[in-house]
């Protein structure tokens, strides 16, 4: 089938399959997929303009449809969610400014493919090892917890910080915490999405974890509606440029919405160790599809 | 795979997941028919003459499909009472 606004022929069918794929994804894990449907668009043959702009308008809508099933489940803490989201603008227009700067020194794909390969093996590595730890301490019934958390170090001494404002996060089970960490959060994981030119789903969904001290389950699905303003947002800008092909967006969203939907509902049945320990396979994933682009000289920009 | 609910409630939940799967599943899928159809052309020719409303008309056909099929979808298996079934 021919998309006549991207000029690209390409089977719908495909498309509608990277899209479930990714969909299923996307619900289980509330992450946007980008650094797995992106790589998938483009070997498929679509422009790379067009990769980013049509990725970020599927987004949009499967993160919709996550986000309100996730809701339904009572996996959407929506005021950390704003707040997140308040944090995470600035950075993303900080870390944009900062890719700009290092056009002009003209290395920016090899700087951002190093960057990229080492956050993303350092979020795997550290969450597959926490997660088998706490699934031990789960089997060893040292704790009797559905979501324990090995490494909370982290999450106890940011806790404590004391600078108000503070909000409480009752759908999270935090009495309060610094509104300046949330926004801290928000606008560190902004920067690095910037930076990287990724949605940044990967960064956020272990930082409310291990940094905030969200449960697993609240973190899927307040990532999903973080990523519902930030891809919609995304989508807007990137149609203004002309690189927003709707017809094959849709198409990929008639599969994605399906799959998220099936994603969602599954977190139901998986421990937060348990999700923990698969998420680490995804970034595993990505950078290995980052080496191969930078082997290859694919652009990531 | 820990078991979180009882029997009960996992197949009523399973139950009801499916048929609201199923009806968003033909909705959706339907709704991609139609634009594919009958709006192409329209969307192309408004990409290369009016990026600005192109832009809008996008999100409202993204949004539209995620949001509005959804609504419809909890309509439906409310008014067939696809949720009572035992």
């Amino acid at each position: 089938m021919e998309f006549a606004i991207s000029g690209v022929v390409i089977s719908p069918i495909l498309l509608a399959s990277v899209g479930f794929f990714v969909g299923i994804l996307g619900g289980f894990f509330g992450v946007g997929g980008g650094f797995l449907a992106g790589p998938m668009m483009f070997l498929s043959g679509v422009p790379m303009n067009f990769v980013v702009g049509t990725d970020l308008a599927h987004m949009t809508g499967k993160s919709i449809v996550a986000a309100r099933r996730h809701r339904t489940l009572g996996n959407v803490d929506i005021k950390l969610g704003i707040l997140m989201v308040a944090g995470t603008i600035p950075g993303v227009e900080i870390g944009a400014q900062i890719i700009e700067a290092l056009k002009k020194s003209g290395s920016v794909d090899l700087f951002v493919g190093i960057a990229y390969v080492t956050i993303l093996l350092m979020i795997s590595l550290f969450t597959a090892r926490e997660s088998m730890k706490s699934l031990r301490m789960n089997q060893s019934d040292v704790i009797n917890a559905k979501d324990v958390m090995k490494f909370d170090t982290a999450t106890k001494f940011l806790q404590k910080i004391n600078l108000p404002p503070m909000v409480p996060l009752p759908r999270s089970g935090i009495k309060q915490i610094s509104l300046w960490l949330i926004l801290g959060v928000g606008f560190i994981t902004g920067i690095l999405a910037g930076i990287l030119g990724v949605g940044g789903g990967f960064l956020r969904f272990p930082m409310m974890i291990y940094l905030l001290g969200i449960p697993t389950h609240v973190a899927v699905g307040t990532d999903l509606f973080e990523i519902m303003f930030s891809a919609g947002f995304g989508t807007l800008t990137h149609a203004l440029k002309g690189n927003v092909d709707i017809m094959m967006a849709l198409i990929m969203h008639t599969g994605a919405a399906l799959g998220a939907q099936i994603g969602a509902i599954l977190t139901r049945f998986f421990s937060g160790p348990h999700i923990r320990l698969y998420f680490s396979i995804l970034p595993l994933i990505g950078s290995i599809l980052v080496i191969y682009q930078l082997l290859n000289g694919v652009p990531s920009h | 795979m820990p078991k979180v609910q009882s029997e009960g409630n996992y197949k009523k939940m399973i139950r009801k997941f499916m048929a609201e799967l199923t009806i968003y599943g033909v909705l959706v899928i339907g709704y991609s028919i139609v634009i594919l159809r009958y709006f192409n052309d329209y969307l192309t020719d408004l990409f290369e003459s009016n990026l600005l409303i192109y832009s809008g008309l996008a999100l409202l056909l993204i949004v539209a499909q995620g949001v509005l099929l959804d609504f419809v979808t909890t309509y439906l298996v409310g008014q067939f009472k696809f949720d009572e079934i035992e």
